[in-house]
Parts: C-alpha cells; structure tokens; sequence
C-alpha cells in the first residue's frame, strides 16, 4: 500500500462531530462528492 | 479558500474546513473569518494525524512564515495567535490541504512547510478537473 492510499484509508475512520453532535466519519463526506479538506492550523 | 469555493464547486467537489478543536469553537473561528463553507472541528487532530500533517517548530512557525512575507496575506489569508494557546489547539501544527475523490483515493496532499505556506489554487483545480 503506497502512503497516498494508507492515508485515506486511515482517514476513512476519522469522525468528527458536527454544529448538531452529529458524528461525520470523513469517508462520509467524500463519497457525497470530491472533497477540499482545508486543515487549518489553529484558531485565531 | 472563501473566494475559491465557487471554483470548486462549480467543479462538483466540495470544501470541507477542518480546524482543530470543538466544531462549535470551529464553527465560531470560521464564522469570524467569513467562511461560509462546512467547517468542522477536530480536538484529538486524529485527521491532521491520518494525513501525515506534521507539527513544526519556532522555525516553521515563525521565523519562515515572516521569511515567506506577506504573500499569504496578500491572498487573503489571515494570520494572527490569538486563542492559539485554547486547550484543543495545538500551537505547533502545521496546515494542509487534501483531496480526496468519491471512491476514497486520496489524489492530492499538500503538506505546508511552514504556517503561512499555501498550496497553488492551480493545482488544485487541476487535481479537480482531473476528477471530472
């Protein structure tokens, strides 16, 4: 497995909650369609 | 990003924020920079950790970025430190950019190399038409 693909593959699990507690596993977003994952360093 | 979410959705992806922290601490960030987009929150960084996205150090964090100018900031990129001591945040993390198409394939990953290195819009849209 090349690390492109052992990324998304670990990716796949990673869930998050969203504004209603609501978990959103990230392999959820992506298969609605294409995704731009902007990781942002911090708030402020 | 805000201004080149049209561009990508016209190109039928979507854009997903991911900030590190609660998603209502996200949420509030994001609405304070005018993001309009879905912006989660990731307090464990599981994500930042899944993509390979490494932690800098001073030098990743400060002195290249200042190195860099204010080519972020012409582009419409905010940088600042406030609340970037929070319990969730991880002052030494560095940003990134992924692409990842519907069938699961990560097709693009820009790992910044400092905090105010940005990836080439370019690129991703040519990653995104390629997906067409």
């Amino acid at each position: 497995m090349n690390e492109m693909s052992e990324r998304s593959t670990q990716a796949a699990d990673v869930e998050v909650k969203d504004s209603s507690g609501t978990s959103v596993r990230f392999s959820d977003l992506w298969s609605e369609r294409p995704t731009v994952f902007l990781f942002l360093r911090h708030f402020g | 990003m805000q201004r080149e979410r049209n561009a990508i959705e016209a190109r039928g992806a979507q854009l997903v924020a991911v900030a590190q922290g609660t998603t209502a601490e996200a949420e509030r960030y994001c609405a304070a920079l005018g993001v309009t987009y879905r912006c989660l929150g990731d307090p464990q960084r599981n994500s930042y950790r899944a993509f390979g996205l490494p932690r800098g150090g001073f030098k990743e964090i400060l002195l290249d970025p200042m190195r860099a100018g204010n080519q972020a900031v012409r582009r419409g990129y905010k940088i600042g430190f406030r609340d970037s001591l929070r319990r969730h945040s991880d002052w030494f993390q560095l940003p990134g950019v992924a692409i990842v198409d519907r069938a699961g394939r990560l097709q693009y990953l820009y790992r910044s190399r400092h905090a105010g290195d940005l990836p080439p819009i370019d690129a991703v849209f040519a990653v995104l038409d390629s997906l067409l």
